[in-house]
This record gives structure tokens, sequence and C-alpha cells, in this order.
């Protein structure tokens, strides 16, 4: 049976046209009521998933697919408007976003588990999986989305961006600026890849200027609760 | 001899990159770093050629340097590529 759903995410109204409906349950924090006409309609046929499924080793469920390929239209969408999807976790702290990007496994969530530990309800949760990044009115963003993890952290806010860092696993903490290239590269693993051209050239931008603007970071850490206060010190300038 | 799939080439964070787009992006992740000899070579796999004496020929057009030392980097440059699945001939 076929659905209409609106929803608002990163700042985009969005309707939704699927013959799964398994969108409603998993983007109903993020409902909207406007009257509004949607700026982005997401259709997905039954052709659509089909093709999905190509892309796949093991082949998925068809209403896994449909969200996925949502996720995928959505992602393109905000690429035209000069953001990027990031794989990556977010907190919020004194009204701006610190993301932590590192491929699954690495330890993001143990370290945005151990800012929240060392610094209470000054922190909270803006995506722990699948935030969206956007650009307006000269900033970038932070975006909570449906896509969460397995903890399922998210809240439907925006927050303008503070700074970003890479984790990777070590034996003690230290942490260290991460130059515009290095930045590229780390994004360039932590971003859904568009397949067509002219929206790859449009990421490519969009990455550019995010590398110019935001303040970047790479991070060597443990598990230990006491890794947050390095980062959370060097990224924030504020002492705990 | 050409690139198995289509790369964009440009400038990233001051310098010179070839991001895959199309299916290849699926298995191969993130960008290749091009030197000015590599991007030389790069836009020549780009188009295709007959094999690496075109490469080479290409090289001696852009550098001043001998046949055998640009058919010896040429090599180099399409093996590396080739153990990365990015060449088809």
């Amino acid at each position: 049976m076929s659905t209409k759903d609106r929803y608002r995410i990163a700042e985009t109204e969005i309707e939704i046209n699927s013959p799964y409906d398994t969108h409603r349950k998993f983007c109903s924090q993020y409902e909207s009521s406007s009257a509004l006409p949607p700026e982005l309609t997401i259709n997905i046929t039954e052709a659509d998933i089909q093709g999905e499924f190509e892309y796949y080793r093991e082949k998925p469920s068809a209403e896994y697919a449909s969200l996925s390929l949502i996720y995928r239209k959505l992602c393109e969408y905000i690429i035209t408007k000069g953001g990027f999807v990031l794989h990556g976790a977010v907190i919020e702290y004194k009204g701006f976003a610190y993301a932590f990007i590192a491929p699954s496994g690495t330890g993001k969530s143990t370290h945005i588990k151990n800012w929240r530990k060392l610094l209470g309800d000054r922190v909270d949760i803006v995506n722990g999986d699948k935030p969206i990044v956007f650009y307006k009115e000269g900033k970038f963003y932070a975006s909570g989305t449906p896509w969460a993890g397995k903890e399922g952290w998210q809240r439907n806010v925006c927050v303008p961006f503070g700074s970003i860092c890479r984790v990777y696993r070590g034996d003690s903490n230290r942490i260290s600026e991460a130059g515009e290239f290095e930045l590229t590269e780390m994004l360039l693993g932590a971003t859904l890849m568009p397949r067509d051209q002219d929206l790859l050239e449009k990421l490519l931008d969009n990455i550019e200027r995010f590398t110019a603007e935001v303040p970047a970071y790479k991070l060597y850490c443990t598990k230990e609760t006491e890794s947050a206060k390095v980062s959370f010190e060097k990224m924030t300038g504020d002492s705990i | 001899m050409k690139l198995k799939d289509t790369f964009i080439i440009r400038k990233m964070g001051g310098k010179c990159v070839a991001v895959p787009t199309g299916r290849i992006s699926l298995t191969f992740k993130g960008m290749i770093t091009l030197s000015p000899t590599a991007e030389v070579l790069f836009n020549v796999l780009k188009k295709g050629c007959d094999g690496i004496d075109d490469l080479a020929n290409a090289l001696c057009a852009e550098y001043d340097v001998t046949m055998e030392k640009a058919r010896a980097d040429s090599e180099e440059f399409v093996e590396k590529l080739r153990s990365a699945g990015l060449i088809e001939d």
C-alpha cells in the first residue's frame, strides 16, 4: 500500500511516497505538519527497489532497501544544497556541533559516551551514526536524522559546526590538528559518494568549502573516560 | 589500455586528486593523489592508449627525460593502478 508522508530533516521539507511504510516509524521524530509544498519529494517504486538490490552482496529486505533508497535520494538532494551526509557521531556543546568520524568499530560511540560521562547535561547528542551536514547563510550545520545507529541517538535539531575530529584507536590519548587535505581524505571516506558525475563534482566542491571553513583534528585515544578531556579541551577551547 | 572507470581529476586541498565515479567507487573508496607526472599519465589513461610507449611519449613531451626512464616510470605507474584494479586492457 502506498503511503504519502511529510517530514522535515536538515531544514528540508520532504514528502515520501513508497510502496512500503517502514519509514513511518523510522522517521517519526521528524514528522512535519507543514501545509507548504514539499521542497523534496522522494518517490520510491518497486522497480527502484529491484535496482537497489544489485548494490548489495547479500540481498536485503525490500523494506530495508526502501529506507536505504530514501537515504540516498535525500543525500543527493543535500549535495545540491551545499551539504553532504556523514558517517559519524555528533554531539552538541554550548550551541556548537562537534563531530567524530571513523569507520564502524573504531570507537566513535565509546568516545561520545565518554564526553557524556565527563560533561553530563552540558552536552547533548545530535546524531549517533549518519548526521547530515548542510550549508546555510555562510555556515555549516549538523543535523539529526533518523539514521541513528544501534543506540538510536538522535535529536531533531540543527546545530552550527564547531569542529570535526577523526578518531583512531591508540594506546594513549593525543590530539593534533588535521590539515585541509587530510580532512578531505577523511571526509571522502566518511560520506556517501553519488553515482552521478555532476553530483560528485558538486560534493567535492562542498567538501572543499567545508575543509576551508571548519577546524579539523585527528585523535588517537583509548576507551577510557579521560580520553574525552583531551578532545574536549582542544576542540572547544574550554577546560573541564 | 585505459582506466576501468571514469574519474574526476581536480585540485582539492592544494593537491591534484583523482576521484572515481560509477561502479568502481563501490569497491575503491576515497581518492588518488596525483603528482605532476602521475597527472600526465592519468590523463592519457583516461582517454585510453595502445601501450606503455604512448605513456612514455607523453612524459617525454612534458619533461626532459630519456625514453628509457619514461618507460620505467610508466610501467611502475600502470602496475600500481593495475594492482588497485583500476586498469582494463
